[in-house]
């Protein structure tokens, strides 16, 4: 969260000589980061960003304490001024019956003040709200508004005449309860919110968020109640999120305001406004505290510290930093004629306003290493036994696949993983079988996709005006399982290019050959919702489909408005990586020379000559390999190598294998030889 | 003359202009040659006028003499020129003609990233790992010291999956970083030492000039006995001048996470301004305008998220960074991408240029 602190409004709190820019440089290495120095009216604004465990530097104080932390680290002069704070009060006892919860509310704190001249705030406190960048309004709201940015507590301001009951009530909303807000909104509240309950059912506030309609400050308001109170920060952090009132109170009550802040910003809050709207104090401070925080101590052991720093700090060192930032530290060294006190070396007990985030040792290391600066800490790569157990994810694979498709042409994209429904309609899967985000941040990411294809289209479509395409991804796609599981996430490959099957069949053939994969294309597996069922393939390797492709069908380049054709393939790539081999098994390099011939057969037609090919070869151990030749209308000429690994080989050695291919092509081919044998 | 001098001083004319048309070593030269015996005022017409004064029939001979030794010049003339004529034109080609070659394809910017980063931390023994992009509650906040309601947790904008909550480990969710990986890197080795290099997708409810609803990050997470803010120190300085080349330091300062403690923001120094903020020539540098690039969020892993995955936070410390890769991959000097949304546009005039 971030918040702007006016440099002069900083040095009503913190003596210092340090100049704007060496505050921003030094707190930003040591503290909070100084983000920007905007100068307004002649004054530097500083915008800090304030992580949201330390709610005590949500303030102008609070910076200010952390500046005189860090400020002297650096040699230069910085000292926390003390609050002065007026002694005002009166004898009367406050006449309002308040009826507290203390499960809800850990203090309250509330005066009395009359004769109140509401109007318009001085200049110089307008001014200041502004440069924080809240709004001026009443000057009675105005004040409690100040003290808020200036000490960090929220503190709100009733109109003690529009309390007509006299009744406060700390108690938790009911169902269906409605209060308006100072804002004008109505709000119908959801139970458990902490409420103020005027003694008849009404809502007169909703504290440490928002005040409500009916008991705020007017122009004609003339007594005051000013008001504090601490409410359970969970509670707060409920009802402001689920309201949606996010006030700057909300804000800071949700992180937990230290409580014991709560008597300065009262009285800080009375001296303004005898001050600005020249009230008198009508009452004594009533002050309802029922259990007062307990600060923890906590433990510190030297060697975890220079463990964690990497080097020794002096003890010295480290007793004035922690005191420096308000804590109490009690040193005693434990490691004395050996002995190991389990108590360890340091006792640290936080100030009241760090008690919450300041609660184990490591929090104290924190402290002590960044105001001693992490910038003088050493650096050095760690020792130690290096892991060897991994996961065995073939990562290298998968970069190796990426390198191969870049070098045969094929350029890789990123697509989205969550899709439109119109994609997630067009995966091949029912779009109720897709899991979906239930606060998607627009329609065309709603759907955690089951296939990359459809994303690929619309990159396909959004790059038309270029030429041939061939792109690819590997990501993973999303399969729901039922309960208590989370889905399946399966890497897959996706490559699509312009054009006719042939040309990405090349690609995927080269790839499986890199991989040293074996595999066979299998057409009548091919059938797939999204390609044409006789312009597809299977790929099969190890008995098991991995993949597979073809061209996409004519709805689908219709849906997507291309100009086919289109080709995919898709692989499930673990299943693709498991059986990639590393390296070959070497065949010895042949001794005796081959017998090549070229034998012609005529086919019918739609015959698969790829299986042709593969029974020709595996007919006989003497085809070493069959390649067709060429084709010519239904005829095909394979030229047909023969060997053997221990002899030449003669005609008469080859003559049955000829026999045996011709005669096995005729049976399960119906193929005719062309000429004789 | 008489006709057995000049029959011997025509041959020796015909080796000296052999011997020189072998020597010539361009067609100039041969040009020279050829002008020299056989032109107008050569040295072979100059034989002609000499012929006059012989008889009719040794004139003949010595005609015919003089006819084959001019047709032998000339051949070997023309076979030189032929050959310098080769060596000089017919070998040409235009080397600066555009070739023909395979059209060429382009690794996605971020694979290149992954794999860079990949490479660097392998060389320091970290093992990569990938976990879940769809998660559960408990790894991707609660097991990290965020407890459900939890104010820290509006810092991500997480995207909520229509499913069922699982009974123990609540809701299920896009995971929003990679932090998810470091309580199940832990319950996957049993116990440390653990040096792990997390790369995913990750996924929030944001889009603009710096960030995209999908995005990767990769985090590095050490657990040992003795590990200290130096060590954290050590390794993102020597990603630093791996990644971004020598001279560019790192800085640490001071944040906070609910799942380090303590936490910290990573800053590396400029590589254009190297860290000063200004130019040589004295202007602002526009590329980082303080010197320094916020890029990583990083800590000591806190001693509740060791304990949420079974390591005994008495005998090990930690330390966790995680830095988005969109980013990361920005701030390489001279790439200029200011929109990170570039990324998964998906343009191919965009993706041709890596």
């Amino acid at each position: 969260m971030n918040i702007r602190i006016p440099h002069h409004w900083l040095l009503d709190h913190l003596e210092t000589k340090a100049t704007p820019k060496q505050i921003q440089e030094y707190l930003s290495l040591c503290g909070p980061s100084v983000e920007r120095i905007e100068t307004i009216r002649n004054d530097s604004v500083y915008d800090i960003e304030v992580t949201t465990n330390r709610v005590d530097m949500m303030s102008v104080r609070g910076i200010a304490r952390e500046a005189a932390a860090i400020l002297p680290e650096f040699g230069l002069k910085a000292r926390l001024k003390p609050l002065r704070l007026r002694n005002q009060t009166s004898r009367k006892l406050l006449d309002i019956k308040i009826k507290n919860n203390p499960k809800l509310c850990r203090r309250i704190l509330a005066v009395k003040l009359s004769d109140v001249t509401i109007g318009q705030s001085p200049s110089w406190l307008s001014e200041s709200l502004e440069k924080v960048g809240q709004r001026p309004l009443l000057n009675a709201i105005d004040i409690t508004n100040y003290v808020m940015w200036e000490i960090g507590h929220p503190i709100h301001v009733f109109d003690y005449d529009r309390l007509t009951r006299k009744t406060i009530i700390v108690r938790e909303a009911r169902k269906g309860e409605t209060l308006t807000t100072l804002d004008g909104k109505k709000h119908q509240l959801n139970g458990g919110e902490v409420i103020f309950d005027d003694g008849s059912g009404e809502i007169i506030d909703l504290p440490g968020i928002m005040g409500t309609e009916n008991s705020v400050v007017t122009e004609k308001t003339t007594t005051i109640l000013l008001w504090i109170e601490s409410i359970d920060a969970e509670k707060i952090r409920n009802a402001s999120m689920n309201l949606a009132i996010r006030s700057q109170a909300a804000v800071l009550n949700e992180k937990g305001v230290d409580t014991e802040l709560g008597m300065d910003a009262i009285r800080r809050a009375v001296d303004l406004a005898t001050k600005v709207t020249k009230a008198s104090v009508d009452s004594k401070i009533t002050d309802i505290y029922p259990t007062q925080p307990s600060l923890s101590p906590i433990s510190l052991d030297q060697h975890d510290l220079d463990v964690y720093t990497g080097m020794k700090l002096p003890p010295q060192r480290v007793i004035r930093i922690l005191t420096n930032l308000g804590c109490r530290v009690t040193h005693h060294p434990s490691r004395l004629n050996g002995r190991i006190d389990k108590s360890g070396d340091y006792t640290v007990t936080p100030p009241s306003w760090r008690s919450q985030d300041l609660t184990i040792a490591q929090d104290v290391i924190e402290e002590i290493a960044r105001i001693y600066g992490y910038f003088n800490l050493p650096s050095r790569l760690m020792e130690g036994e290096i892991p060897l157990i991994s996961q065995g994810i073939p990562f290298h694979l998968e970069d190796k696949i990426k390198d191969h498709l870049v070098d045969w042409g094929f350029t890789e994209v990123y697509t989205n993983s969550l899709v439109s429904k119109q994609l997630a309609q067009w995966s091949g899967f029912a779009l109720k079988t897709h899991l979906s985000v239930s606060n998607p941040l627009s329609e065309d990411q709603v759907y955690l996709r089951r296939s990359l294809i459809p994303s690929h289209l619309e990159v396909m479509k959004s790059n038309e005006v270029r030429g041939s395409r061939s792109i690819f991804e590997i990501a993973h796609v999303y399969h729901p399982r039922l309960g208590k599981n989370l889905p399946q996430e399966k890497l897959r490959l996706v490559m699509t290019a312009d054009g006719p099957l042939p040309a990405i069949k090349a690609t995927v053939t080269m790839l499986l050959e890199k991989l040293r994969i074996n595999y066979q294309f299998l057409p009548r597996n091919g059938a797939w919702v999204l390609t044409n069922p006789i312009r597809s393939t299977a790929i099969s390797a190890a008995d098991r489909i991995v993949g597979r492709l073809g061209e996409l069908n004519a709805s689908l380049l219709e849906a997507f408005q291309l100009n086919g054709p289109v080709s995919v393939a898709e692989f499930n790539v673990n299943a693709l990586l498991g059986l990639v081999r590393t390296h070959p098994t070497y065949q010895d390099l042949p001794q005796y020379p081959p017998l090549i011939e070229d034998l012609t057969f005529m086919f019918p037609e739609k015959t698969y000559l790829g299986q042709v090919i593969e029974e020709m070869t595996s007919l006989s151990r003497l085809v070493e390999s069959v390649v067709l030749k060429e084709t010519y209308q239904r005829n095909s000429t394979f030229t047909i190598t023969y060997r053997h690994p221990d002899r030449s080989l003669t005609d008469k050695d080859i003559s049955p294998v000829r026999i045996k291919i011709k005669t096995f092509l005729e049976k399960y081919f119906k193929a005719k030889l062309i000429g004789t044998l | 003359m008489s006709q057995p001098f000049l029959r011997e001083s025509l041959i020796n004319t015909k080796n000296e202009a052999l011997a020189l048309i072998a020597d010539s070593k361009s067609l100039k030269e041969v040009k020279r040659v050829r002008i020299a015996f056989l032109g107008r005022k050569g040295k072979l017409n100059s034989f002609s006028s000499s012929m006059k004064d012989l008889e009719s029939e040794n004139r003949k001979q010595a005609g015919k003499l003089l006819n084959a030794t001019k047709k032998t010049l000339e051949e070997a003339l023309e076979d030189r020129e032929r050959q310098l004529s080769k060596q000089e034109r017919g070998d040409w080609i235009d080397v600066t003609l555009p070739s023909k070659h395979p059209p060429l394809g382009h690794k996605h910017p971020i694979s290149q990233a992954i794999e860079e980063i990949t490479r660097i931390f392998e060389r320091i023994g970290f093992t990569r790992v990938r976990y879940p992009e769809v998660e559960w509650d408990w790894y991707a906040f609660e097991s990290l010291n965020m407890p459900k309601g939890h104010p820290a947790r509006d810092e991500w904008e997480t995207f909520f999956v229509d499913h069922a909550q699982h009974p123990r480990l609540g809701a299920m969710v896009l995971t929003p970083h990679t932090s998810n990986g470091q309580v199940r890197e832990m319950h996957r080795l049993g116990k440390p030492p653990i040096r792990m290099l997390n790369i995913a997708k990750c996924f929030r409810r944001q889009q603009d000039v710096t960030h995209t609803s999908m995005f990767h990050q990769f985090e590095g997470l050490v657990i040992d006995k003795g590990i200290g803010i130096q060590h954290l120190k050590g390794t993102i300085d020597y990603f630093a001048h791996e990644f971004y080349g020598q001279g560019v330091k790192s800085r640490l300062r001071p944040f906070h996470f609910q799942f380090t403690e303590p936490s910290f923001e990573v800053d590396f120094s400029c590589g254009v301004c190297g860290g000063k903020g200004r130019l040589d020539n004295g202007t602002r540098c526009r590329f980082c305008k303080s010197g320094w690039h916020e890029v990583a969020g990083a800590g000591m892993v806190h001693p509740a998220v060791l304990k949420a995955g079974g390591v005994d936070p008495s005998q090990y410390s930690g330390f966790a960074f995680g830095m988005g890769i969109e980013r990361a991959y920005t701030l390489k000097p001279g790439l200029h991408i200011d929109d990170i949304r570039l990324f998964y546009q998906n343009d191919l005039r965009f993706l041709d240029q890596f």
